[in-house]
């Protein structure tokens, strides 16, 4: 590498900007301006995960704490060429002795790069030998053909290539899980089984619908499939919507005891505003407790900080060092227990204080400093009138309606991001169906509301809550608004949340291979809770594993099914849409970039885990807090690890949408997004008529009659009749009566 | 007959310190030899077995040295090898031998206490991963490795029980051995604990004149 430090004097000294030095490594390398963008493609893709990440860092800077300069992409690219040459010279000069200059190498080379064979006449025969022993020719079948037929044989051998019989491998393997989803759908009664039918369905009768005890809406993710299920088997007058979990509240989020402001949405939007949340003044409090909280603070903040310098590090870890085996001894053997004795400890010396969002803004811009944080009230009405609309619910709202946002909590997980709400961007999405409820509680909103025909009864209070897929709780917000009214409802509703967690909990611990299968509800409930508290636990749960099915329709196509938690459920009325499908169109706005997303990352992850997935996760680091490395060298491992995707089948998603052929195609026309995912075949997608059972699939760019081939579908009483006992990939069914 | 008095109940809880890491790897390098599957709960139940073993004996081992006020208990398992004196030399003896005093047996209490810590870590961590079996027969390699060296009464049965821990740490080191790296890291380990060797068979020459 020697005339390196030379030459980047002579860059510095010239002023040679990235880009021209970019040219002039081009140049020197001897690269066609034909060539220019498979060449720099492959440059980018040398250290496999490092050029994306930069870029992904570059566009968007919103996304990390620590944004870097714009162009960084093109000055990684130039650096790379600079290297690239002067490694290309000295290893050319040792391994062969050249001396020439770097364009005439490419020359050199290809005379010493051997040329590619045609296959052997061993080759071609083993193709024809395996064949024959797999359909069971005899030699003597074979000895019979004549030259023609041979030749005809080998030709359709050689046509069907590997990569070709793979693909059609691969397509017979998602027919069977096509075919399984859209009979269930298909033959599913209309209306479905036990559920409350709400909108002026033409096979729904005329009289109207009783008012559910209360409803609940969750994010649209795979996982929440169950846990509405198992809501709904719990409390049969429930009525329960999927909502992709941002619930419309694009914002950077800064919670009270955050550093930075977060984006909370769909990675394809890019928040206009800004929310904060804020510690309520507590004058409960007396001043000398306060003071000597802050006193016992300071001074573990100052214990935190010493222990890592030299002097005071060495003293501390010399007299205390044996001391702090026994927590972490403790936490190892016992991590349930260990975590409910911190917080009992935790409890005992800082009570967690009441918190409030701040999300009304008096000044006129959005921003991020003090005063522009929040939204207008008008700002808020759009948003509340766009997401009653989108999920359907725009009448005979119950007296208690929850909007509760997901994501995941576990320890020693470099990977939790992946287990967070899609919807909002790989983060927790507690804080959005809080500021929904907000706003949907707020009188000025609702009077706005109700001039625009939305009617909220008055009695209906909206409640925020957020559902901890990883050890199945779902804390409620700013209960201390409930009026007493409806405390005893609310205390009731706790206890059918409560068991269909517990319910929910059971059903995920099927697929845990370290769960015994004979748990009880309740003991399922404990081991998930001690999975999300261990230190060694690389699969605190499953993630999306498995998913495999988006479905955009009413609940009432699809209530009393059992998905195995493989379909993403979005809520949407055809019946209160028009003809060109507008409510549709902003749901796909955010369903298909967000559900095909999860889909392919999972597929890709799969089907290639060393390649495209970061193989197993127990040798990773993480590295520059942007990522995870193997050992501690390595390329930038991204894609998800093995313990994530072991139990997931590699088929393409399936959008079944409740719409008809034509709506479906003009947004596919009008919206590339949505168009490009389908007609490429990143998914598949099939259209169920809203007002029967009739479906129709896309293919070959234009949708084609679906004729079921089941005849019944399977049933059972319950979920839990129908799934214990079984580890593996059940079969869809009918649960109930 | 047999007087069960607390020194042979100490020698043989001594024993016990011994035979219950070496009944492990016995037993896990055995099915890995031969090729027996074993589950994951089968060999994550033996480690806990054999660490409880091995620590309550020691434990009571010190808890009876306490008691008694005896500061040193030794275990000689006999002469292996013998050489008589040759040309005025005084001769040799391949003797292995443990002994259990103030300062090893602190060492096997927390050469058990960490290793079982590392044992409940890896059982749920391994969980699933292709070398399940090779990692616990290494698991157990170095523990008991580590606990011979803390015992060993003579150079010879340390220069073992150093053997053991060096080739498990080695092993350990180039676990995902289907990657480059590992394998390189591990190589190294295995020169430095070589050039410590030969100090140790310096260092037992030496002690043998």
């Amino acid at each position: 590498m020697s005339g390196l430090a030379d030459e980047l004097a002579r860059l510095e000294d010239d002023g040679v900007g990235p880009l021209e030095s970019i040219f002039e490594s081009l140049d020197l390398l001897g690269i066609e301006e034909a060539e220019w963008e498979p060449f720099l493609s492959a440059t980018l893709l040398a250290l496999p995960g490092w050029a994306g990440m930069i870029r992904q860092v570059e566009v968007r800077g919103d996304r990390v704490p620590h944004p870097i300069p714009q162009d960084s992409l093109i000055e990684f690219v130039a650096v790379r060429l600079l290297l690239d040459r002067f490694s290309l010279a000295s290893t050319a000069g040792e391994a062969f002795g050249y001396t020439g200059t770097l364009n005439g190498l490419r020359m050199t080379l290809a005379e010493r790069v051997p040329r590619p064979q045609p296959p052997s006449v061993e080759q071609r025969a083993f193709l024809v030998f395996q064949l024959a022993q797999v359909l069971g020719w005899t030699p003597a079948t074979l000895r019979r053909l004549n030259a023609h037929q041979w030749a005809t044989l080998l030709a359709e051998i050689e046509a069907f290539s590997a990569l070709e019989r793979r693909r059609v491998f691969h397509l017979a393997y998602e027919r069977r899980f096509v075919t399984q989803s859209l009979d269930v759908v298909a033959l599913h009664p209309p209306g479905g089984r036990g559920t409350m039918p709400r909108s002026e369905d033409a096979t729904a009768p005329a009289t109207p619908p009783p008012r559910p005890r209360f409803q609940a809406a969750f994010c649209l993710d795979d996982r929440e499939e169950s846990i509405r299920r198992h809501l709904e088997e719990v409390a049969p007058d429930v009525e329960t919507f999927g909502i992709a979990g941002f619930y419309g509240v694009a914002m950077y989020y800064r919670g009270a005891a955050d550093a930075h402001f977060v984006p909370l949405c769909p990675i394809v939007i890019r928040p206009q505003h800004w929310v904060a949340e804020q510690v309520v003044e507590d004058h409960t409090v007396t001043h000398e407790s306060r003071a000597w909280k802050r006193i016992l603070g300071l001074m573990s903040h100052r214990l935190h900080i010493g222990s890592r310098s030299f002097a005071l590090g060495a003293l501390l870890a010399a007299c205390f060092g044996v001391v702090s085996a026994i927590p972490l001894v403790m936490r190892i053997l016992f991590p349930r227990l260990t975590s409910q004795v911190r917080g009992l400890f935790g409890a005992f010396f800082q009570t967690p204080p009441a918190t409030r969002l701040r999300l009304e803004r008096a000044d006129a811009s959005p921003g991020s400093e003090n005063g522009h944080l929040g939204y207008t009230v008008e700002e808020m009405a759009n948003i509340a009138e766009r997401q009653l609309r989108d999920s359907g619910l725009t009448s005979n709202f119950a007296r208690l309606v929850f909007l509760i946002g997901h994501g995941s909590f576990s320890l020693n997980n470099p990977h939790k991001s992946a287990y967070d709400c899609g919807a909002c961007g790989g983060s927790p999405g507690a804080p959005n169906g809080r500021a929904l409820a907000q706003m949907l509680n707020d009188r000025r909103i609702r009077e706005r509301l109700a001039q625009r025909g939305l009617v909220i009864p008055d009695d209906t209070i909206f409640i925020g809550g957020f559902h901890n897929t990883c050890n199945d709780s779902i804390p409620l917000f700013d209960l201390d608004k409930v009026p007493p009214s409806h405390r005893k409802e609310l205390e009731a509703i706790q206890q059918d949340f409560d068991s269909a967690l517990n319910r929910n909990a059971h059903e995920r611990c099927r697929r845990f291979m370290s769960a015994p299968l004979t748990l009880s509800f309740t003991e399922a409930r404990r081991h998930v809770e001690g999975r999300a508290e261990d230190l060694a636990q690389t699969r605190p749960e499953l993630g999306h594993a498995t998913n495999a099915l988006c479905i955009v329709a009413r609940r009432e196509r699809t209530r009393g099914l059992f998905f195995d938690r493989r379909a993403f459920l979005t809520s949407y009325d055809p019946t209160q849409d028009d003809e060109t499908g507008t409510i549709l169109t902003r749901l796909l706005q955010a369903a298909v970039p967000v559900c095909a997303g999860i889909s392919l990352e999972y597929y890709f992850s799969r089907v290639d885990s060393t390649g495209w997935g970061c193989g197993t996760k127990l040798p990773h680091n993480i590295t520059a807090l942007l990522g995870v490395m193997d050992g501690a060298a390595s390329d930038l491992r991204t894609g998800l690890p093995w313990q994530m995707v072991e139990i997931h089948e590699p088929v393409r998603l399936l959008f079944i949408i409740e719409t008809t052929p034509e709506t479906m195609l003009g947004i596919m026309d009008r919206h590339p997004g949505i168009g490009q995912v389908i007609r490429n075949g990143w998914a598949l997608l099939a259209v169920l008529d809203p007002g029967s059972s009739a479906i129709q699939m896309f293919r070959d760019d234009a949708f084609h009659p679906y004729y079921p081939e089941a005849e019944s579908l399977p049933r059972a009483a319950s979920s839990v009749d129908w799934y214990r006992g079984w580890r593996d990939h059940l079969e869809f069914a009918e649960i109930g009566g | 007959m047999f007087d069960f008095d607390h020194e042979h109940l100490m020698v043989l809880l001594g024993l016990l310190v011994i035979i219950a890491p070496t009944l492990l790897t016995a037993i896990l390098g055995l099915a890995s030899f031969m090729g027996w599957r074993l589950r994951e709960e089968t060999t994550s139940k033996m480690v806990q077995v054999a660490v409880w073993i091995g620590l309550v004996a020691g434990i009571g081992v010190l808890a009876l040295m306490l008691l008694y006020d005896s500061r040193l208990i030794q275990i000689p398992l006999g002469n292996w090898v013998f050489l008589p004196a040759v040309l005025g030399e005084k001769p040799y003896h391949f003797s292995v031998a443990f002994v259990f005093d103030r300062l090893s047996v602190p060492f096997v209490i927390l050469t058990f206490l960490l290793c079982g810590t590392i044992g409940a870590f890896a059982t749920r961590y391994m969980h699933r991963e292709r070398g399940y079996d090779r990692f616990f027969v290494l698991y157990a390699v170095f523990v008991l490795g580590m606990i011979v060296t803390s015992v060993a009464g003579t150079i010879e049965t340390l220069f073992t029980g150093w053997e053991l821990v060096g080739l498990s740490s080695a092993l350990l080191v180039a676990f995902f051995q289907e990657r480059p790296m590992p394998v390189r890291n591990g190589l190294r380990v295995w020169v430095v604990y070589r050039i410590a060797d030969a100090a140790f068979l310096l260092a037992a020459v030496v002690l043998h004149h």
